[in-house]
């Protein structure tokens, strides 16, 4: 009767074996793309910004796509020893979005501690970075000053934004500096250029006050939170605006290809878009414009 | 299979390994033959439910956008009627929808030169040359209230200073404010776009497919990826279906071969697409055969319990068989097989214990015939009068009578008479131990009268035993043996000879007792034992008779001493019923 049990036991074993295969293949198809990618951490000061929300949101639903899950932390004044404290939690990379110089170098030097790669937004201090292509975005501004007729832009001194120098570079018509917005009034035919944020907010009040004559075409970069405030006035015919969802989305692949070894390069360069009165209230510009209605 | 199993050497082998290969094969022919079929069918139902999911999201949106409508139109129709006269009535009605769904964020009524007439959401923001100039306003105007307009998702930024991302809907209606001509007037109603997309923005076909709406231009409106779309990190390649109203039509994308299911939604001229990828509806396909073929490899081995059981059961009492058919073999006919078994084998076990019950009757019945052939013989054998003492006997009668001793020899004549008598007893076998010791009595007087002094006798009977039965002739011999053996003619002294019979428990016991020269022990121990030689030929005779009548326990016992005597017990028992 013994070697009958052997017999039962040992099929027993052997149908056991194969279902417990067959359920761990299941299981591996369902869960392939999860376990492929190890969680991805997204550091920043301040979670309260649209930005900020809107970047989140475009990497969540990379992530969605490709497995992962990204977990989200805020730095406060000990970033050091919160990092130490998420070093053991085996992430695969770290998106830094901090504006603060200081504490971003911070946290830099302690994910290199720790040997998590880091993909900076905006600057390129981290092993990867997602960026502004300022060239592209001249070209846009640049494209949307000629849409009008203009030949000649005018642009304040000083106002060095990011992509002046860009512009500067590839604006083939007239560029006159002006000291004052009140120089501006001197060529009604002209558009009016920003790029940094004083440059800007210089000129709008000059508009609202007359210095600079209202009508006159006005091409700017992102004003921050009064945007559409901004472009609703009128005073300002076209904006650049970066998509945060987008550079979300990008951060999220530059994780993937920084772990998946994927590629040399370590910058990832987005274009902004132009926003006018005209497509302001477009649903593809809510993302932009008005993110908490989503 | 034939000659597999004619090279099996056990019934046990031969049964699995049939069984399993019968399993198998029958396994594998349900499998093989409802698998093609089966899976096909599978993925016709995963292709229908796909359709179906389209169709229920469809309808869920036609519901909605319906309910709508009717909001729609009931306020248009109570404008016309009471526009000038109950102006707070269908303002109220209007309060009413928008403060009933959350869905609605504005409604407002509109003149043709887009001045504003009612607004629930307070005064607008923008100037009148402005409504004039949007798609929503002229449509609604163009479409003289045959249909109601659906925008694009957009902003709304009319009244106040709130904004929210809806789809308007807008229709013309008439209404007499002036009491002499008939004039057109817009209504508006805003709907939040999250209202639309959450209709259809979690449903999923299959494992990634998905569900989006395009407008009557081609664009996407809703669609789960709508922001990765608007940032230019995805595309969704229309082109398959800008010709198609309704439908199923495919394309590829990269490598992925698409399933598209088109449906016009009632009343809106939008499209609802639905994105089912084929290998993932394959897929099910694929799983399926995977699954059902371990199950055949499961069910093939787990088919392994239940032929080990019935190959055992089946041949359990067959081995058992045979190992009481080698117990008869060996000489063992006492032997029988249990009969709670398959039914065959309960048949073969039955006419086995039949069979075996019929050798043991036979047996025993030739055995008896051969006992009672041997009694006969015995009988007949010991019923013979031996010739000598019969020629010895009538001798002396002859010799008194010459002598002129009639008296004796009348005495001897009777003896003899009452010898033979008591010897034929009606060809009886059995007598009574009176009857029997007569017997002897007779024959030690016709001994006595012709050896006269050489011996002597003396003849004891409990009165107990008087009546109780014995096998006949069983004394006699015995007392003839001692007087031809134990006459020792060279000695003086005259043989005694004692015959007694008394009751020892629950036997009859009989005791002949002589003093004569004895026998030697070794001679005394195979008297009974071995055929023996003429002498023995008397007590063999006795104690085989003994024994077949009564008994194996019953019979002869000798105690011999040389020139001491000879003791010859006879045990039978008391009680001794024997049909004649």
């Amino acid at each position: 009767m013994k070697k009958y049990w052997i017999l039962f036991i040992a099929i027993g074993l052997t149908v056991a074996a194969v279902l417990t295969v067959n359920t761990a293949y299941n299981n591996a198809d369902e869960t392939s793309p999860a376990s492929a990618v190890q969680p991805v951490l997204l550091l920043t000061e301040d979670e309260t910004g649209s930005f900020y929300m809107r970047l989140k949101q475009g990497m969540e639903d990379e992530a969605d796509i490709t497995g992962a899950n990204v977990t989200t932390s805020v730095l406060g004044a000990d970033a050091e020893t919160q990092i130490a404290g998420l070093a053991g939690e085996n992430y695969s990379a770290a998106v830094v979005y901090i504006r603060d110089n200081g504490m971003l170098a911070q946290t830099l030097e302690a994910l290199r501690q720790s040997n998590i790669p880091s993909i900076t937004i905006g600057n390129a201090q981290g092993d990867y970075a997602v960026m502004q292509d300022t060239m592209a975005d001249a070209r846009q501004m640049a494209a949307c000053v000629r849409e009008t007729g203009c030949t000649r832009v005018l642009m304040l001194e000083g106002d060095n934004g990011a992509i002046s120098d860009d512009f500067t570079s590839l604006w083939d018509g007239e560029l006159i500096m002006i000291a004052t917005p009140a120089d501006g009034s001197r060529y009604p035919d002209a558009c009016l250029v920003g790029f940094s944020a004083q440059g800007i907010r210089t000129l709008l009040d000059a508009k609202a006050e007359g210095g600079i004559p209202a009508t006159m075409p006005f091409f700017c970069c992102d004003t921050g939170t009064s945007r559409a405030a901004d472009l609703e006035t009128g005073y300002i015919m076209g904006m650049l605006v970066s998509r945060p969802y987008k550079i979300g989305c990008l951060a999220m692949d530059a994780c993937n290809r920084l772990t998946g070894k994927s590629g040399t390069a370590t910058v990832t360069r987005y274009a902004s878009c132009i926003i006018t009165t005209g497509n302001m209230y477009d649903a593809d510009n809510v993302d932009i414009m008005f993110p908490l209605l989503l | 299979m034939g000659k597999i199993l004619k090279k099996s050497h056990s019934l046990y082998s031969a049964l699995m390994f049939s069984f399993a290969i019968y399993s198998f094969f029958m396994l594998s022919f349900i499998v093989f033959t409802l698998l093609p079929s089966t899976s096909s069918l599978l993925v016709q139902n995963a292709i229908d439910r796909t359709k179906e999911t389209v169709l229920q999201s469809a309808g869920s949106v036609d519901i909605y956008v319906n309910g709508l409508l009717s909001t729609l139109n009931y306020t248009s129709a109570s404008i016309t009627d009471t526009l000038g006269r109950d102006d707070a009535r269908w303002q109220n009605q209007m309060d009413y929808f928008k403060e009933s769904s959350s869905d609605i964020t504005d409604m407002a009524v509109f003149k043709a030169d887009g001045s504003l007439l009612y607004s629930t959401s307070g005064e607008m923001n923008q100037q009148e040359a402005e409504i004039t100039s949007q798609e929503w306003f002229q449509k609604a105007l163009l479409w003289q209230g045959s249909s109601t307009y659906f925008s694009s998702p957009h902003v709304q930024h009319l009244f106040g200073s709130q904004r929210n991302f809806v789809i308007t809907l807008a229709r013309s209606f008439y209404y007499d404010y002036s009491n002499n001509e008939q004039q057109t007037g817009v209504i508006l109603m805003d709907v939040r776009y999250s209202a639309f997309e959450k209709l259809i923005k979690n449903t999923r076909l299959s494992v990634s497919g998905y569900l989006y709406i395009l407008d009557e231009h081609n664009n996407i409106i809703i669609h789960p990826q709508m922001q990765m779309i608007y940032s230019d990190l995805y595309q969704e390649d229309t082109e398959p279906v800008v010709e198609h109203v309704l439908g199923i039509t495919q394309d590829t994308t990269g490598s992925r071969q698409r399933s598209l299911i088109i449906v016009t939604l009632a009343n809106t001229r939008w499209r609802m697409v639905g994105v089912a990828y084929y290998n993932e509806i394959f897929s099910l396909q694929s799983d399926f055969r995977r699954t059902m073929l371990l199950i055949l490899v499961c069910a093939a081995l787990l088919s392994m319990i239940p032929a080990t059981l019935i190959a055992r059961n089946v041949t359990k009492p067959i081995l058992h068989l045979e190992h009481k058919m080698q117990k008869v073999e060996s000489g063992d006919l006492s032997v029988s097989i249990g009969e709670r078994s398959f039914t065959e084998i309960r048949a073969v076990s039955v006419a086995f214990n039949h069979m075996l019950a019929r050798i043991r009757m036979l047996m025993d019945q030739v055995v008896q015939e051969q006992e009672k052939k041997r009694l006969y013989e015995l009988n007949a054998l010991q019923s013979q009068i031996n010739p000598h003492f019969l020629y010895n006997t009538l001798d002396s009668i002859v010799w008194m009578e010459e002598r002129g001793k009639s008296r004796e020899a009348i005495t001897m004549v009777s003896a003899l008479a009452r010898l033979f008598r008591i010897s034929i007893s009606k060809g009886r076998t059995i007598i009574s131990v009176y009857e029997e010791i007569e017997h002897v009595r007779n024959y030690l007087i016709i001994q006595k009268m012709r050896f006269k002094e050489k011996f002597t006798y003396e003849i004891h009977m409990d009165e107990d035993t008087r009546n109780l039965k014995t096998v006949k002739l069983i004394i006699q011999p015995l007392v003839e043996n001692s007087i031809s053996h134990g006459l020792d003619h060279t000695s003086f002294e005259a043989l005694h000879i004692a015959v007694s019979v008394t009751i020892d428990g629950d036997d009859l016991l009989f005791c002949v007792k002589d003093d004569g020269v004895g026998i030697p022990r070794e001679k005394a121990e195979k008297l009974l034992a071995f055929p023996a030689g003429k002498s023995g030929i008397g007590l063999k005779n006795v104690h085989e008779r003994i024994r077949l009548i009564c008994g194996n326990q019953y019979g002869l016992t000798i105690q011999s001493e040389e020139e001491e005597g000879t003791t010859v017990y006879i045990r039978l028992p008391r009680n001794l019923e024997v049909s004649e």
